[in-house]
């Protein structure tokens, strides 16, 4: 019985030394630490929506136009923000579609990449850093092209902050494939006037939804995918990717929305605006908004610098202002005095400094861009067609100048 | 006489309270232990006058006869463990062993029996039990053995693993020793009452600042004393760490001990002798450590460049990953350390001591864990044509491969030695640690009442850096201090001990240190992307508005100062015209980027001086109550129309009161309490570097030039606003912004405060062991807290550049906690100590490299991100009769705080405020929320629309790495012969890390930039890092997760030792 009880003592406290060693051996498990994460899909919470239209090009100081291919697409969650911030776009229109020849030179189109003389427009075209996108304020860039809550943008955050600060949104210089390279900002008074926060990372303004392509449009259905991939190498190389040759079914990480132009009717040609300045900073500016058009937004883009200093220095940057009418028709449109960036202690400034180089261009849609745009709309599938179906455009060309100095203040 | 060689082991047994060992407060100044007590009739209770009193142990012996009264009292013995005698005709001879510290007072009331009486033995309570009866300060003693215990064996060198053992004390994750939390440096260090404290700052580890890098030898005994303590000590902050040296004793020993591991390579050689003569007058102890160590992270065979921030300093752990970090992290130290106590007593009953002690360090330190072949210096390229890592920008953009080229070849300055600019480093980078410390010391009897200890020492810590690979060059550098100092102990009556003394340090840095990276000062480097300069006193964050700062650093002007220095020819090979080569016409033959020279210019006097008051209530009650008053001057020399870089209040003065008290209900429970206010002096090093203008002397007599202008430059001057009055001018302002920023905007600096508040209760179970808990709060004042603003990002590696460095006491400290500490002390069977300490400490870091500057106005705190709340260390010592000896070492903590944490503070248009982490609010690489690019919303109220899929509670620290658990084996033998050499040896093997844990804190992973949405994990992190051939691209080492961990601790070893005592 004494042996028995204490072999089994004996058994018990090697158990329990063996236990406790399991213990600490098993405990810190050689180091992984990291928290758990939660993930889900973006391709099953967030949608994805596509319109095409006919874009008219007006360029040649006004006096041709030309036409292309329109395109709007909104990727948002159910809360309205845009679905990734990370995703490859490819366009794919119907056969006869062809990247090829651009409607505003005539010639063969440039900076299009490998999608030269496809159906498609991809990668190739749209990360186009020398040609289509616009200019990035704000370091070294090599953020990509992606699909967001409003319109397409080169604003991926693909990458640690060694390639580019926070991205934000930066327009492409439209039409693509044009000739033409107007930067198309949502700013004061249409859009709110973003903080100095938000500035100094490099905003510039609000998306217009839209970008256009100066090449042939064809009658038929245009496909967009957004390719979500779930693993990838390098920026240069995502996976998946959508094939060009496409499938019914996308597979999955792919999302995708078709769109038909079924009217080759373009809206008229927009002519260049007019400006008549008032001295103060704005002015009126004199816009014939196209009939067929049930909107229009008028771009006025103050490149920086001017006059007086305490006025140049607070319009460091380029500044954009939009104003939004509904009326079709010739008209006047007043140019606030004082939108323009506050200075170091918060005062306004003119919208366009005295000397300030500036740029009017306008747009005319016949579909609600205006309405469909950030930050006012968060619905996830907001209304981005026309009665018709499509999203039409039409741009105008550009009036450029420098505003008049005053005399010395 | 009697003769002391020979100890009647009587004992007496008694029924009431005799044998009161009481340990009172340590007094850090003093180096000696007082033993006191009455001898009285068994029976009659009355006291016994002319009883010979001996108090005798290997390293000395004392001699006294009680007086009318009965009363005796040795006031200046040695520590050691001491066999106190009592013997008078007529009566039965009594002894007792008794262990003596520094500043340990022992009361011995002994009564003497006329008749011999078998009793059960009283046993000695020794000085490192958790239980002392009627302690008034909180404090913890590691005796020689324990303190083998702990260690695993004897001549082990490592101090954190002994100081971990001890409640109060934390190691945080860059195993930086801390007490009761706050910084690694507001902690003070003694060894034999010489200050350790480091006279300047630790450029290795900011965060640590004893002047011995952690290594012991020679120490015989450790007492810690956290929080406040008492009036006799002070700059003691949050703590005091006390060593004592051991002693040479008759007979005499001789130690020898050889180790070695074969993975990785380590070899140690130490040596010990302690001897003394006969009659104990003369005593002296020798010891050396030689010790080569090559260092190992991870398991073997890692690749450097797989290990991360792995080894790298506090200052950086924690921080964006960086790779390239490990390149410069130690690869081998070679130590050797010596120390020398001689001990001289003389005069009536040896009263009178002499002690000259002295220790000498020579540590050097090989860098470049990751190998320094083909590793260039800092400003050199790895290929013909190519600079790395610095491009210049230019008139047509950034990164002009013309002008990279240009500034490599002609510009940037050369380090010494290098012959040009393409060339590779033949050695690694070295560091060299020398420090010697030496004291004399004299302590005597005054009268038969007062003892008085008087100490003048002097230290030298040496920090010499040549570092060629990262362009730092300090050799000689570092600091003395010199000492002098006087402790007077009186007892007045048999209830009242007063104390009182005073001391004077003066503290001297010197040396210069040349950073020949600094040059980017001049330049308009691409690397740091324009992201606007932000300060808190101005609206945030509007570009360049921030004056102090670079104001050539404005990409909207393409040109910079460097450009003053491009010859003419390849000015108009840049086609640039105008303002483009403004130096060639005074240096034809070109001229390079002046390098920077820091120079120490900042002095220090510090001095103290208290009085305090012990007093025996009863013999239950006793308390303790002092007044310390410390203080510091700064000798702040300035150069002329520069004030100093990090302003300081000069004069700084302190009253600091301690109360203690204490209750001892019964023999085996005492309850105390205590409260001090301390101060924590800033060192001179902190705020005495300043840049030298003699880099810029070629520079003096060329007219000032601002290129951007074409006039004079004009931010010069504190505020950057002055006109400058030569190029040197404009060249030394530059530098010192890029260096220290505008500093004016900040208040003077003056040294924190804590109050100290804890309670303990320590009880003494019946078979010796004992049980202590102590409850604490502290609180800390005036904390000195750097803020600073990421004004970009390294092109190479993603680490941030960190734009103006504010210094303000704007910190604050809160720290509660439990300390517990069980030990038992047995020479056969199982002895252990076991400590834990629980911390909840908040303060002004959050996890990660910087404090924002809105932080610290909004007064947020954050869970220290240094300290575990819980951890515990547990040491057991098994010996039996058949010479084995088996010692585990097992020690675990709770985790680590980390995480971003979901708000952040910020300046939103120029106020303060608490918001959403976002890529909004904060450098998007480091954020857990990603902002919608179309629809960013406002600073306050960002939209975000991704995030890294990690619910990070509130602000920054609310998550918990893994636990962890260290265990290291100690497995000896020592053959049960009879005699010879063999049975004077031990054969050992220590395990370290038994089971191969890698343990790591999880750093942010700013490669995972790839918010696709919510979690949805990419596969390799599409990151770019440096291009350089030592620092490749690992892809592989940068995984999808938000947090990488990395293994920084080595992995499992094998130590194999002999030591022999001769």
């Amino acid at each position: 019985m004494i042996a028995f009880s204490r072999a089994a003592a004996a058994a018990a406290a090697a158990s329990a030394a063996a236990l406790l060693l399991a213990a600490l051996s098993a405990c810190g498990n050689g180091g992984a630490s990291e928290p758990p994460q939660t993930s889900y899909d973006p391709a099953a919470t967030s949608k994805l929506q596509f319109a095409v239209g006919i874009a008219t090009l007006s360029y040649n100081k006004g006096e041709s136009v030309a036409y292309g291919l329109n395109e709007i697409e909104t990727l948002r969650q159910n809360d309205g923000l845009s679905g990734t911030l990370y995703n490859v776009p490819m366009i794919i229109g119907p056969s006869g579609f062809a990247v090829l020849l651009s409607t505003e030179t005539g010639v063969q189109v440039q900076g299009a990449g490998n999608d030269t003389g496809t159906n498609h427009i991809t990668w190739g075209t749209l990360n186009n850093q020398s040609l289509w996108i616009g200019p990035h304020r704000g370091g070294p860039k090599q953020s990509t092209s992606g699909a967001f809550g409003y319109g397409l943008c080169a604003c991926n955050s693909d990458s640690g902050p060694p390639n580019g600060i926070t991205p934000l949104f930066v327009s492409y210089n439209l039409p693509v494939y044009g000739d033409d390279d107007a930067d198309w900002y949502g700013g004061p008074p249409a859009f709110p006037q973003e903080g100095p926060s938000v500035i100094a990372l490099g905003w510039q303004g609000y998306s217009l939804g839209f970008t256009d392509f100066a090449v042939k449009p064809v009658l038929g259905t245009y496909h967009l995918y957004a390719a979500v991939p779930p693993s990838y190498d390098t920026p240069q190389n995502p996976t998946p990717s959508p094939n060009p040759n496409g499938t019914p079914s996308p597979p999955p990480g792919i999302l995708a929305a078709g769109a038909q132009l079924t009217s080759l009717q373009a809206i008229p040609q927009f002519t260049t605006p007019t400006f008549t300045p008032d001295h103060k900073g704005g002015g009126s500016i004199g816009v014939q908004v196209p009939a067929g058009a049930t909107e229009a937004m008028v771009v006025v883009y103050a490149v920086h610098g001017g006059e007086p200093a305490t006025c140049g220095q607070a319009h460091q940057f380029d500044s954009f202002y939009t104003i939004v009418t509904h009326t079709v028709g010739a008209q006047k449109l007043v140019l606030a005095d004082n939108l323009g960036p506050l200075t170091q202690s918060g005062k306004q400034t003119p919208t366009i400094c005295d000397g300030e180089s500036y740029d009017i261009y306008a747009a005319a849609m016949d579909y609600p861009a205006y309405e469909a745009s950030y930050p006012n709309n968060l619905s996830q599938l907001p209304l981005i067609k026309g009665p018709n179906g499509q999203a039409d455009v039409s741009t105008s060309d550009k009036l450029f100048d420098t505003y008049p100095r005053r005399g010395r203040h | 006489m009697f003769n002391g060689l020979r100890c009647v082991k009587k004992r007496v047994l008694f029924l009431s309270v005799f044998c009161f060992a009481a340990s009172g407060g340590a007094a850090l100044a003093e180096t000696a232990g007082i033993i006191s007590g009455r001898v009285s009739d068994d029976r009659t209770r009355v006291a016994v006058a002319g009883v010979q009193v001996i108090a005798k142990s290997p390293s000395a012996t004392y001699r006294t006869t009680t007086d009318a009264h009965g009363a005796y009292r040795f006031l200046s013995v040695l520590p050691d463990t001491y066999s106190l005698s009592f013997l008078k005709s007529g009566y039965a001879s009594y002894s007792i062993s008794v262990v003596v510290l520094n500043g340990s007072q022992q009361a011995v009331n002994v009564p003497l029996s006329r008749t011999l009486k078998v009793i059960a033995s009283t046993r000695a309570r020794s000085a490192g039990s958790a239980f002392q009866r009627g302690m008034t300060i909180d404090t913890y003693t590691v005796t020689g053995a324990q303190i083998d215990m702990v260690q695993g064996k004897t001549f082990n060198t490592d101090e954190n693993t002994l100081l971990r053992s001890i409640p109060s004390v934390t190691i945080d994750k860059t195993g930086t020793v801390s007490i009761r939390g706050g910084f690694a440096f507001e902690a003070a260090y003694e060894f034999e009452g010489i200050d350790y404290t480091a006279p300047t700052a630790n450029l290795q580890n900011t965060l640590q600042n004893i002047s011995n890098f952690g290594l012991l030898n020679g120490v015989g005994s450790v007492q810690l004393i956290p929080g406040g303590g008492d009036a006799t000590h002070g700059d003691s902050g949050t703590g005091l760490v006390l060593f004592t040296a051991k002693h040479g004793t008759y007979p005499s020993y001789f130690h020898l001990d050889v180790e070695s591991t074969l993975f990785p390579y380590l070899h140690q050689l130490g040596l010990e002798w302690g001897w003394a003569d006969p009659s104990q007058r003369f005593s002296n102890y020798a010891g050396f450590i030689g010790l080569r160590s090559a260092f190992q992270y991870g398991a073997p065979g890692s690749a450097a460049n797989t290990l991360g921030t792995l080894g790298t300093n506090a200052a950086t752990l924690g921080s964006t990953i960086d790779p390239n970090l490990v390149y410069y992290a130690p690869s081998f130290r070679a130590s050797n350390d010596f120390v020398d106590n001689a001990i001289y007593r003389f005069g009536k009953n040896n009263s009178q001591r002499l002690q000259f002690f002295i220790q000498d360090q020579a540590i050097t330190q090989t860098l470049d864990y990751g190998g320094f072949q083909y590793l260039p210096y800092i400003s050199g390229g790895t290929t013909a044509g190519k600079c790395a890592p610095y491009p210049v920008n230019g008139p047509g953009g950034p990164v002009n491969t013309l002008q990279q080229n240009y500034a490599c070849d002609s510009l940037i300055p050369l380090f010494p030695g290098q012959r040009n600019t393409y060339a590779f480093v033949s050695q690694a980078d070295q560091l060299k640690s020398p420090f010697l410390a030496y004291k004399v010391e004299y302590g005597t009897s005054l009268g038969s009442s007062s003892q008085l200890t008087a100490r003048y020492f002097r230290t030298f810590s040496g920090q010499s850096e040549d570092l060629p690979a990262q362009g730092i060059f300090a050799d000689p550098y570092g600091g003395t201090r010199t000492a002098g100092q006087f402790d007077v102990t009186t007892q007045i009556g048999e209830k009242n001990t007063l104390k009182y003394g005073a001391i004077y340090e003066f503290v001297v840095p010197y040396g210069n240190r040349y950073d020949f990276t600094s040059y980017t000062a001049f330049t308009t480097p691409a690397y740091i992307i324009s992201y606007p300069i932000t300060h808190p006193n101005q609206p945030l964050p509007l570009p360049y508005t921030y004056t102090g700062l670079l104001p050539n650093n404005n990409p909207s002007f393409q040109q910079g100062l460097e450009q003053d220095f491009f010859s003419p020819s390849f000015c108009a090979q840049l086609q640039i015209h105008g303002s483009c080569g403004y130096l060639s016409s005074w240096f034809p033959g070109g001229a390079r980027f002046p390098f920077e020279e820091d120079v120490s210019t900042v002095t220090q006097q510090q001095y103290g001086a208290y009085l305090q008051d012990n007093i025996e209530m009863s013999n239950k009650w006793r308390t303790e109550a002092g007044l310390r008053l410390d203080g510091y001057n700064f000798q702040i020399p300035t150069q002329a129309g520069a004030p100093a870089s990090i302003p300081a209040v000069e004069h700084q003065r302190l009253y600091e009161p301690h109360f203690d008290l204490s209750y001892a209900p019964d023999l085996r429970d005492t309850i105390r309490f205590g409260f001090g206010h301390t101060l924590s002096m800033p060192i001179p090093s902190l705020l005495g570097a300043d840049v030298s203008r003699a880099p810029y002397a070629p520079f003096q007599d060329i007219p000032s030039y601002d290129n951007t202008t074409g006039k004079a430059a004009q931010y010069c001057g504190p505020l950057a606003n002055q006109l400058c009055g030569n190029y040197a001018d404009q060249l030394y302002w530059l530098t010192r912004d890029y260096r220290y920023g505008s500093s004016t905007l900040e208040a003077p600096l003056v040294g924190a405060t804590f109050t100290n508040i804890d309670l303990s209760w320590a009880h003494e179970f019946h078979d010796g062991s004992a049980l202590k808990i102590t409850p604490f709060y502290r609180r800390g004042y005036n904390v000195i807290e750097q803020t600073a603003s990421i004004i970009g990002f390294n092109y190479q590696t993603g680490s941030p550049v960190f734009g103006d460095v504010a210094y303000s006491n704007l910190g604050i400290q809160k720290a509660t906690g439990v300390e517990a500490l069980y030990n038992k002390d047995i020479p056969l069977g199982i002895s252990m100590q076991i400590g834990a300490t629980y911390i909840s400490q908040f303060g002004n870091e959050p996890p990660g490299t910087f404090l924002q500057p809105a932080a610290l106005a909004l007064g947020l705190v954050y869970r220290s991100p240094d300290l575990s709340p819980f951890q515990i260390n547990t040491a057991f010592n098994y010996q039996n009769a058949h010479g084995w000896r088996i010692d585990p070492v097992i020690g675990f903590n709770v985790g680590y705080p980390y995480g971003q944490g979901y708000y952040t503070a910020v300046y939103c248009n120029g106020i303060a405020v608490v918001v959403p982490a976002s890529s909004l609010s904060v450098i998007y690489s480091q954020t857990p929320g990603y902002i919608d690019p179309l629809d960013p919303g406002t600073c306050t109220k960002p939209n975000i629309a991704a995030t890294r899929g990690i619910h990070e509670p509130g602000l920054a620290g609310g998550l918990l790495t893994t636990p962890r658990v260290d265990v290291n084996l100690t497995t000896e033998y020592r053959p049960p012969v009879g005699k010879g050499v063999l049975a004077q040896s031990v054969f050992g093997l220590q395990i370290l890390n038994l089971f191969d844990q890698l343990y790591n804190v999880p750093v942010y992973n700013g490669c995972y930039g790839s918010p696709i949405s919510t979690g949805l994990q990419s596969g390799n992190a599409p990151c770019t890092y440096s291009s350089a051939p030592y620092a490749p691209p690992d892809v592989a080492a940068h995984s999808s997760a938000p947090y990488l961990t990395y293994p920084n601790l080595p992995p499992i070893s094998f130590r194999l030792y002999y030591q022999v005592t001769i």
